[in-house]
């Protein structure tokens, strides 16, 4: 599971992916002085933390009556009572002005906006990436309540055990070990209440607050790609549409005996509450402390490239490639869980897909063609030598692992991932970021992919790979198309 | 003609069971003394022997729903819980209990519990009898001292707060008011 809901490795995480000991090196401090600098340029601070506060459910119902009761005991109170209880009451007030109802879910769209380079321009990149955000812990009284509005029992009666303590941290809520009556040992997401609706109303205040920040081209489609955003965490809120999307994705690799997607359990599920198989195996950083040989990690490389592109060619995308999101099981399966943030491409971007893929084998005017939908550049801006050579070489950057002479590709190598991420600061300063929204997916998914497969330090038969599922997908990648 | 205790406990019950329908099916504001006289099959004067005014019967149903979920929370504690849980657990209870009534709980509170209302024994008694809870499991967690006028002052008003919230909640299953209990709670502990 996952412990933070946007976790795409943009700047920072790729930067983290870099292995400790190339810490000293003067590309890292290079890279590291760039970072920074990014971040020394005026933020307009005030709109944006001001969006950044805003309430959103009415919940300042219940702390209005609370400020109107204290006051009430002012009101007949002596001097020396009314100095004490003036105390009482700054310090409640004090309480009320830092606590910000679900303002966590704020910050997570914050985060996620800083997660994704090309989301926003980089004042916003620097500001929001200082966010932090968890969603608030349940207690078991609470999640009692849970279970009762959305399964009509307690979670005692509805299974044989139930781990009353979280073992992980999921998208908006908490992931808890518990056993169903007929034996099978399940994972049970459960949704911090009414976080969904509350991350809707977030979301509208941001792009309420943000409207008056467009100051250039890049920021005209800022709005579009806000509301893709919202639309996205709407959708990971949804678990009855994540469970459908579970089932997806399990058809989709019903064919791949080494990967595992989780079983749904729909009379333990709902929107709020999601059981599943219970996988058993660790996460990338745990996997990696074990010591596993090169043979191993290459072939859960080559796990995940596959499965990637078995995905996105049934026009699906798994668009949340944290490493908390792959299991690496005792049986040596990969396991994948958290389907919350998928979506399915529409005829344009699937043409954009299948353009990409012929670009890729006949360059020239396909790659120009491309250049130009993806990023939505206009006739003039398609001109700017500059600025469509800075967006040729992302996409050549993508493309490398395939079209690279040395196969398998090793992502172990610290200067391809460097190139990359100078490629994405590059963009960012110049605000050369803009994109069809589609993009905010599949870049997660791109980037996040390059991240993990870094962190194996795995080595993947790309081109190979690559050939292969193309022509298992019968897709016709002729250059006429 | 002498009355037993007993006939008098029937009939107060049927009060509040024909009450309880009544207000579910046409409202609070709705259902006059006259018309739940009548379904009881007593006389209109008879009612107010056993309840000085509708607002009075509102609120007794509400109590009884109340002292339910009382008795479900004290029977569900597990021992290990934090002050935070064991305050949340107790609202909790007392709103499952009454989920029948939300429909006109809003009314009879506003009516006989809100904070700019006089007191008078009937809600007296509801609020000593919580409170004496919430006293007790602050006094119980040991780790703050016994709470003054403001503090529970702070903790009723949140309370009313949470109630009035949820008697007017229209999100999926009240979910809402499950995250503004959370939050007032954590805001109530974190105050003392």
């Amino acid at each position: 599971m996952k412990s933070e809901l946007l976790h795409l490795p943009a700047l920072d995480e790729l930067l983290q992916a870099v292995p400790a000991e190339l810490s000293a090196s003067p590309a890292r401090a290079r890279l590291l002085k760039r970072v920074g600098e990014l971040g020394d340029r005026a933020v307009p601070t005030s709109r944006l933390s001001r969006a950044l506060t805003l309430g959103s459910l009415p919940a300042k119902l219940a702390v209005g009556y609370a400020v109107c009761a204290v006051r009430r005991v002012f009101a007949d109170a002596g001097s020396r009572d009314r100095m004490r209880q003036e105390a009482a009451l700054q310090a409640a007030l004090e309480v009320l002005s830092g606590m910000g109802y679900l303002r966590g879910a704020v910050m997570k769209v914050g985060q996620g906006i800083a997660a994704f380079p090309n989301m926003l321009p980089e004042q916003c990149y620097r500001l929001l990436s200082t966010l932090q955000f968890e969603a608030p812990p349940m207690h078991f009284s609470l999640l009692r309540e849970q279970f009762v509005r959305e399964l009509g029992a307690e979670p005692e009666e509805l299974f044989a055990e139930f781990e009353p303590t979280a073992f992980a941290a999921a998208s908006l809520g908490q992931v808890h070990r518990a056993r169903l009556k007929s034996g099978e040992r399940v994972a049970v997401k459960i949704q911090y209440p009414g976080i969904a609706r509350a991350i809707a109303s977030d979301m509208a205040n941001l792009r309420a607050i943000a409207l008056p920040l467009r100051l250039t081209a890049d920021w005209s489609n800022m709005v579009e790609r806000l509301e893709d955003m919202r639309a996205m965490l709407e959708l990971e809120a949804d678990y009855e549409r994540e469970a459908a999307n579970n089932r997806r994705a399990a058809a989709l690799v019903a064919g791949m005996d080494e990967i595992v997607v989780p079983r749904v359990y729909d009379e333990y599920s709902s929107r709020r509450i999601l059981t599943m198989d219970l996988l058993e195996g660790v996460h990338a950083p745990d996997y990696l402390a074990r010591g596993p040989s090169q043979a191993d990690k290459d072939r859960f490389g080559e796990l995940l490239v596959r499965v990637n592109y078995r995905m996105i060619y049934a026009r699906f995308v798994f668009a949340d490639p944290n490493p908390g999101n792959f299991v690496f099981m005792d049986d040596g399966r990969l396991g994948l869980v958290d389907f919350g943030c998928c979506r399915a491409l529409d005829d344009r971007e699937w043409e954009w897909i299948l353009l990409g893929a012929r670009a890729l084998r006949y360059g020239g005017e396909l790659m120009d063609q491309v250049i130009r939908e993806c990023s939505l550049l206009s006739d003039a801006e398609m001109q700017e030598a500059e600025r469509v050579q800075a967006i040729r070489d992302s996409i050549e950057w993508v493309w490398e692992p395939i079209r690279s002479p040395n196969q398998p590709f090793d992502f172990a190598d610290p200067a391809f991932m460097e190139r990359g991420m100078n490629q994405v600061a590059g963009l960012l300063a110049k605000r050369w970021t803009r994109a069809a929204p589609v993009f905010t997916w599949v870049n997660r998914m791109l980037y996040g992919l390059r991240g993990l497969l870094h962190t194996l330090e795995a080595r993947v038969p790309y081109a190979r790979v690559d050939r292969e599922e193309t022509e298992r997908a019968g897709m016709n990648v002729d250059a006429a198309g | 003609m002498r009355i037993t205790a007993r006939a008098k406990a029937e009939t107060r019950d049927r009060i509040l069971s024909v009450a309880g329908r009544l207000f579910r099916e046409r409202g609070f504001a709705a259902t006059s003394t006259r018309d739940l006289a009548r379904e009881a099959g007593i006389a209109a004067g008879t009612l107010f022997n056993y309840f000085p005014s509708k607002e009075a019967l509102g609120a007794a149903i509400l109590a009884e729903g109340l002292a339910r979920g009382e008795e479900t929370f004290l029977a569900e504690q597990r021992g290990d819980e934090s002050l935070e849980e064991l305050l949340f657990a107790h609202i909790a209870a007392g709103l499952r209990a009454l989920q029948d009534c939300r429909g006109f709980a809003g009314e009879v509170l506003e009516a006989a519990l809100g904070l700019f209302q006089t007191s008078g024994p009937d809600t007296d008694e509801l609020r000593l009898r919580h409170l004496a809870i919430v006293n007790e499991l602050l006094l119980r967690d040991g780790e703050h001292p016994e709470p003054g006028v403001v503090t529970l002052h702070l903790y009723w008003s949140l309370y009313l707060g949470v109630l009035a919230f949820w008697a007017r909640d229209d999100s999926p299953r009240q979910e809402d008011t499950l995250a503004v209990l959370d939050e007032s709670m954590k805001l109530f502990v974190s105050s003392l």
